[in-house]
């Protein structure tokens, strides 16, 4: 019997010893004491100058890696932690999948201190801005941001963007003014159109379709098979806006006409003849048949045989591959018989949700000022282009002229120096900010944006705008089916699964699961925003 | 009678032995006679053993399923599980009246239901042949062969499963256009896509099965074959009548097994094979939940949504269960 007694007690040991390991792990406030010198969040913050703080202070960042390089080993990061005198921790998960982790950590209760490049949505900030898991900025802004004051006092419409319902600012947004594309812009292959001897782009639909035919039957790549693509897409989110443009549609989801009206664009007149449009590229196999299937890789790599026409990308040489060139054009917009000129979507400027602050940070207002740095040009300069010396120098400090050091691949290098490549850091594009380090490429790109985008007329098709709690609640019910369904009847009625005659049917399925109402929803909260 | 059990030897796990060779009778009798507790004392190694297992179900089976509740209220992350306000039904409702739910619900069961129908037989009969098989090297190199792809992982399954099949560089699409036939499109044409996914997921695993049948088939009495063949039996006839009969049991069990899966179709070789073309027939609860739950963050919602799923697999596990019982004696419980 005494035997058995011990037996009890150990199980009941190794029981316990379970359990309080477990609750360990799992309870929140059982975390350790993360300022490693500082005992309580009551740091003396400096409000002008470096350092923010007299002792270092530790907090969490999580941001998306696009995976290039260790944070940790940032030349621009670990200028900044010289400068600031905080330290992070980079808790950050692949671009990839990014949205879904940024879920889990909200509905985790185990917040990092700063969301940096998180995408916040409009809808995600006033969320868990009510719920007290963001906090407000708009105070802290006023005592220790002076640069991001100064960019809201000069822009009143980008205070009136940021702001919630509530009239709180949860997030900061990326200001730039000077960037047109709505999305990655559409290249033509040069060398075809070289081969096939075109002198202008196509600007209407049917030149397109013509330019597209003889692509197919031409053998432009000259290998004797006619193995060419003339437009390639991955599952048509590329090239979309570019096309539905040509039919008096500026945006994808939702967007606002000349005369204030609020569009839900699957239900348009313009969405069906760009479905018309689509299928009959598909039909004649204009449309690369694997449009549907293929990841982005798959597409790069037939546009590095030669065979694609027709693509959208960042930079045409990015999927082309090789260096940074002239010789493959932008797309210029064109134009169906539906409408007078096609309508072009353009950027809207800022980017929100690019940094956040959560309720477990200890030190908000050092927070706050270690971002507004970024706001500055010095602080934009050394998070685009990295710390002087590096990849490039002053030639004359007093009119902040710059050039490039003769740096290799200065775009490989530059992303091992800065976070800021492939995700949207808070940051402020001054025309000073790129003085000197405008390569010919880059004038030749803006060039062409200004003559094909902005000169015709190109505008922003709905703006940053917040809906309130219900009509949030609500959008996100009714988007969650129809965005599935949407998606998936365009893919059939381009592939001809579903002939184009339903589209009377179609409408009335998505009327029936909510398309009007989503227009009404975003009309009330146009309306709304208008008027203030 | 009673005291020679209990002394009957302080290495609890001899114990059990005697005891198993009782009549239910005595048993009873036993059990009535002594407090559970002072048994259990009796044999503490046993229950030191098997508490780990115990506690891995406790711990990360059990007491999760406090979050349950969520499907039934408005899940506020900064409110917490508990505190989130009760909604009813609500998502439930939500759910029965999406559009989708008729599609989800039969691509979920026929999905299943083809691949049990594909993928069951399949290593019992692959199993049967290999018994047959008495070459050693030959056998094995083929079993080996078989087991291979299950220890491919999922993520590059698809990876090859979409490169395969692709319609411009796929290397079965080339091989099928070498026979001068047009290959169908795989992966764009929804009727194809349940085809893809079970055909590929017979290849990954059908070896891999074999394994636990293979085990119940070295139990078979070699005498019974022995006779068998004295009276002239055929290979076939003793696989039939000796072979198969001693795995039965075991089908049984794993088919009990497998219909209570049966709502339960993993979803990341679904969600990997998916694509907006073939999406009315690939989209299964389980993607719909990862969409709504992760994707868009309506936790309550898909928690909803899992739970119904699982309540019906429960339903459908049970009924199996009682079936199988009622009619051929072997049951989990």
């Amino acid at each position: 019997m005494g035997k058995g007694k011990k037996g009890w007690a150990l199980l009941l040991a190794v029981v316990m010893l379970t359990t309080t390991l477990l609750s360990a792990c799992g309870s929140p406030d059982k975390k350790e004491d993360k300022g490693s010198g500082s005992k309580s969040g009551t740091v003396e913050v400096s409000k002008e100058g470096f350092p923010i703080v007299p002792e270092q202070i530790n907090l969490t960042l999580m941001a998306p890696d696009v995976g290039v390089q260790n944070w940790n080993d940032m030349a621009v990061l670990k200028k900044m932690e010289e400068l600031t005198n905080i330290k992070f921790t980079y808790n950050n998960a692949p671009k990839d999948s990014f949205d879904t982790k940024k879920n889990l950590v909200f509905s985790s209760g185990e917040y990092p201190d700063v969301f940096l490049a998180a995408g916040l949505t409009a809808a995600e900030q006033m969320n868990y801005g009510e719920q007290g898991i963001l906090i407000p900025l708009e105070g802290l802004i006023d005592e220790y941001a002076p640069n991001m004051k100064k960019i809201l006092e000069e822009n009143p419409s980008i205070r009136k963007s940021i702001t919630a319902p509530d009239g709180h600012i949860y997030a900061l947004p990326v200001v730039d003014f000077n960037q047109p594309w709505y999305r990655n812009p559409m290249w033509y292959n040069g060398k075809f159109l070289k081969k096939l001897g075109i002198d202008k782009l196509p600007e209407t639909t049917e030149e397109l379709y013509t330019y597209l035919k003889r692509v197919k039957e031409e053998d432009p790549n000259g290998n004797g098979k006619k193995d060419e693509i003339p437009l390639s897409s991955v599952n048509l989110r590329d090239i979309r806006t570019w096309l539905l443009g040509a039919f008096g549609v500026y945006e994808e989801e939702v967007y606002v006409d000349d005369n204030q009206k609020v569009h839900y664009t699957p239900m348009e007149d313009g969405y069906k003849e760009y479905l018309s449009y689509l299928s009959r590229l598909w039909n004649e196999d204009l449309l690369d048949h694997e449009s549907f299937s293929q990841t982005s890789e798959q597409k790069k790599a037939k546009a590095q045989n030669n065979q694609v026409a027709l693509f959208s990308d960042w930079h045409a040489y990015m999927t082309m591959g090789g260096e940074p060139g002239m010789e493959d054009p932008m797309f210029v917009p064109v134009k169906s018989d539906f409408v007078d000129k096609p309508v072009i979507a353009r950027n809207r400027g800022i980017t929100i949700g690019a940094f956040a602050i959560s309720n477990t940070n200890k030190y908000p207002e050092a927070s706050i000022r270690w971002v507004d740095y970024l706001y500055s040009y010095d602080g934009a300069l050394l998070f685009s282009k990295g710390p002087e010396g590096m990849l490039w120098k002053y030639t004359d400090e007093a009119t902040k002229k710059k050039e490039y050091l003769p740096v290799e691949n200065i775009e490989t290098v530059r992303s091992t120096l800065t976070p800021n490549f492939g995700i949207a850091i808070p940051s402020v594009t001054t025309d000073e900010l790129l003085k000197g380090l405008k390569t010919d490429f880059d004038l030749w790109v803006d060039k062409e944006s200004k003559e094909k985008l902005l000169d015709k007329g190109s505008r922003i098709p709905f703006p940053i705008l917040f809906l309130t709690s219900e009509e949030q609640a609500e959008v996100n019910v009714l988007s969650s089916d129809l965005n599935t369904y949407v998606r998936q009847m365009e893919a059939k009625f381009v592939t001809g699964a579903e002939p184009i005659s339903n589209w009377d049917k179609y409408v009335a399925t998505v009327k029936k699961m909510g398309g009007d109402r989503m227009q009404e929803i975003y009309q009330a909260a146009y309306d709304r925003w208008n008027s203030n | 009678m009673k005291e020679s059990v209990e002394i009957a030897g302080p290495e609890g796990v001899d114990l059990q032995q005697p005891r198993m060779g009782r009549s239910p009778g005595k048993m009873r009798r036993l059990a009535s006679g002594k407090s559970t507790w002072s048994k259990m004392l009796q044999n503490w190694e046993l229950y030191l053993f098997v508490a780990p297992a115990v506690l891995y179900f406790l711990i990360f089976h059990y007491a999760p399923m406090y979050g349950i509740q969520i499907a039934f209220k408005n899940f506020i992350p900064a409110k917490g599980i508990l505190n989130s306000e009760w909604v009813g039904f609500q998502h439930f409702e939500r759910f029965f009246n999406s559009y989708y739910f008729g599609d989800l619900l039969w691509n979920t069961l026929s999905l299943s239901l083809y691949e049990l129908a594909i993928g069951f037989p399949l290593p019992i009969i692959l199993a049967l042949a290999f018994n047959e098989v008495k070459n050693g090297f030959f056998k094995k190199s083929v079993q080996t062969v078989t087991y291979a792809p299950h220890f491919i992982s999922v993520v590059v399954m698809a990876g090859m499963i979409i490169t395969f099949l692709s319609p411009s560089s796929g290397m079965l699409v080339r091989l099928i256009e070498l026979f001068g036939i047009d290959a169908p499109k795989f992966l764009d044409d929804p009727s194809w896509f349940k085809t893809v996914y079970v055909i590929s997921g017979v290849w990954q695993n059908a070896g891999w099965g074999t394994i636990i049948y293979l085990a119940a088939l070295s139990g078979v009495d070699p005498q019974l074959h022995e006779a068998a063949i004295v009276d002239g039996a055929s290979r076939f006839k003793r696989m039939l009548h000796i072979n198969l009969p001693t795995i039965v049991p075991t089908i049984s069990i794993l088919l009990i097994l497998n219909m209570g899966n049966v709502l339960g179709v993993g979803y990341e070789k679904v969600l990997l094979l998916q694509n907006s073309l073939n999406m009315e027939s690939s989209d299964v609860i389980s993607t719909f939940v990862y969409r709504s739950g992760l994707v868009n963050a309506q936790f309550s919602f898909s928690t909803a949504v899992g739970l119904f799923n699982s309540v019906v697999n429960a339903i459908l596990l049970v009924t199996v269960n009682q079936i199988a019982k009622r009619t051929s004696k072997t049951s989990l419980w």
